[in-house]
């Protein structure tokens, strides 16, 4: 998947410090989503037992 | 907004170079704290004793905030797509923090009014805003797959719910050895959370410049998609006056009503239509189906990429339309297919959710596709008072006629049948939208499709 953006405007903000927090988000969100995940999944097995 | 200039679009456009991909998890952040929402029931018992009343008036500050929801993001869907994600954000964060805090301190004070104030309204408010603040600038960076990143941030609202759940209780269960005593600090805690999580969303999201588009993309001709992809521009206030408009929401409520009105009575309804069902095996079934709905909103909504918005939609109301039937036919046949049938419907509930904006992105373009999806959640409201009411009056009636067990709920599966029927009609229904409501080329130059 080309993910590279073409030339454009000025940005007003650096790139660097969005990466940093964008690639410390997706760790916070899949930490986050496996919580609720595995806490709800736990559950099933009484439906079934 | 002037002091909240910082926010701006302008000071949001990423640069050269900025991977995509590095998007979604802003979207995440907001839509994972919003969803709480559908955890609001975890509070409702506590509230109850806390207060001293009964579950109606405890009940209707989650009506309050779904109302307002979809008013909020009808009547500020516009600002929202001309102030840019980072300032929707930012403002949403205020209003959904600022609403546990008030209703904390409510609830501290035993008020219940500011409950309603806090948690209701202005709660209510971030949520609508929070709702559509990312949509329209994934599909800007995503044209290629709309379906694929609006589903992965709407996700996250139906994965909002389940982290919200076991984490409110692990709050109340630290804060106080009764749950009624430990309400008010665990809405301190979670509108703290949910602050710092929105923050970071808000200021690591970016929106594409006018002129970037992925690499080697170039957007379907209308006649390749029968031109049910357009790459014309539709504006929220002409939306409004296409029938396209009105069959969607026609469309989006069946869809929420029938979904809403069977995850409101999950619980109940699986012991009632097998004797012996546990309560342990009722919340098993209950978290089997949120995790199907979670999980729905990104598969179908990725599958739409591929298939197209309106087959999936049929499959969604006309499949969705037969399980009911099921249902109501076969449904106290077998545990094995009660389950299965309603994870399938529930699956199919997230789907539409998460599908409609990129449906919306293929009708009306992208140049205010947030806005008109803002408009558009008013369905959703209306869903979400008509789906539980059909369900819940037609039970007590039932009830009082002496009925028992799963005839309390063969009429009001019919009904939803009827509903799904309906909605599916008006799907195929839906054509491509006449060019008089195109904006002009000139127009659409200022916010240009990626080319």
């Amino acid at each position: 998947m080309a993910t590279r953006a073409q030339e454009t405007g000025p940005a007003t903000e650096g790139a660097g410090g969005t990466r940093l927090r964008a690639l410390v988000l997706w760790v916070l969100v899949v930490i986050a989503l496996l919580y609720g995940v595995v806490a709800t999944a736990m559950k099933i097995p009484a439906l079934f037992g | 907004m002037g002091a909240l200039s910082f926010l701006d679009r302008e000071r949001t456009v990423a640069p050269a170079g900025y991977s995509r991909w590095l998007i979604p998890p802003a979207a995440l952040a907001v839509h994972l704290s919003i969803g709480q929402v559908y955890a609001y029931s975890v509070f409702k018992n506590p509230l109850v004793e806390h207060f001293g009343t009964n579950l109606t008036p405890i009940g209707l500050i989650f009506s309050l905030s779904i109302v307002m929801l979809g008013l909020s993001a009808a009547v500020f869907g516009t600002w929202v797509e001309h102030a840019g994600p980072r300032k929707a954000m930012f403002v949403a964060a205020l209003c959904w923090s600022g609403g546990f805090l008030i209703g904390g301190f409510g609830v501290a004070t035993m008020q219940l009014w500011l409950v309603y104030l806090g948690y209701g309204f202005l709660g209510g408010i971030g949520l609508g805003i929070g709702y559509i603040s990312p949509v329209s600038t994934l599909i800007k960076w995503f044209p290629d797959r709309p379906g694929l990143s609006t589903g992965l941030a709407i996700m996250g609202f139906g994965g909002g719910a389940l982290i919200a759940s076991p984490l409110s209780n692990l709050l109340m269960g630290v804060y106080a050895s009764e749950p009624a005593d430990a309400v008010a600090p665990a809405f301190f805690t979670l509108g703290a959370i949910y602050f710092v999580s929105m923050m970071l969303g808000a200021f690591t999201i970016r929106v594409p410049a006018d002129d970037w588009a992925p690499e080697g993309y170039s957007p379907p001709s209308e006649s390749e998609t029968h031109g049910m992809r357009t790459t014309a521009d539709v504006t929220a206030s002409n939306a409004i006056r296409t029938p396209q408009f009105w069959l969607l929401w026609v469309v989006l409520f069946a869809n929420v009503t029938a979904g809403i009105g069977f995850l409101e009575q999950a619980s109940p309804m699986i012991q009632d239509f097998f004797d012996g069902t546990s309560a342990a095996a009722a919340a098993g079934f209950v978290g089997l189906l949120s995790l199907a709905n979670m999980s729905g909103r990104f598969i179908w909504s990725s599958t739409s990429d591929v298939v197209g918005r309106k087959p999936i939609y049929t499959a969604y109301l006309g499949l969705g339309a037969v399980l009911y039937l099921t249902l109501v036919i076969f449904g106290t046949s077998s545990v094995a297919l009660f389950v299965v049938a309603t994870v399938v419907i529930l699956s199919f509930y997230g789907g539409g959710f998460a599908t409609v904006p990129a449906y919306l992105k293929d009708l009306f373009g992208t140049l205010e596709v947030g806005a008109i999806h803002g408009r558009l959640l008013t369905a959703w409201s209306a869903a979400g008072v008509a789906g539980p009411l059909v369900v819940n009056a037609v039970a007590d009636y039932q009830k009082a006629a002496g009925a028992s067990g799963a005839d309390l709920y063969f009429y009001s599966l019919a009904i939803m049948v009827g509903v799904l029927v309906v909605g599916f009609v008006a799907n195929l229904l839906i054509r491509p939208v006449n060019e008089r409501f195109h904006e002009r080329r000139a127009a659409a130059t200022a916010h240009p499709q990626p080319a």
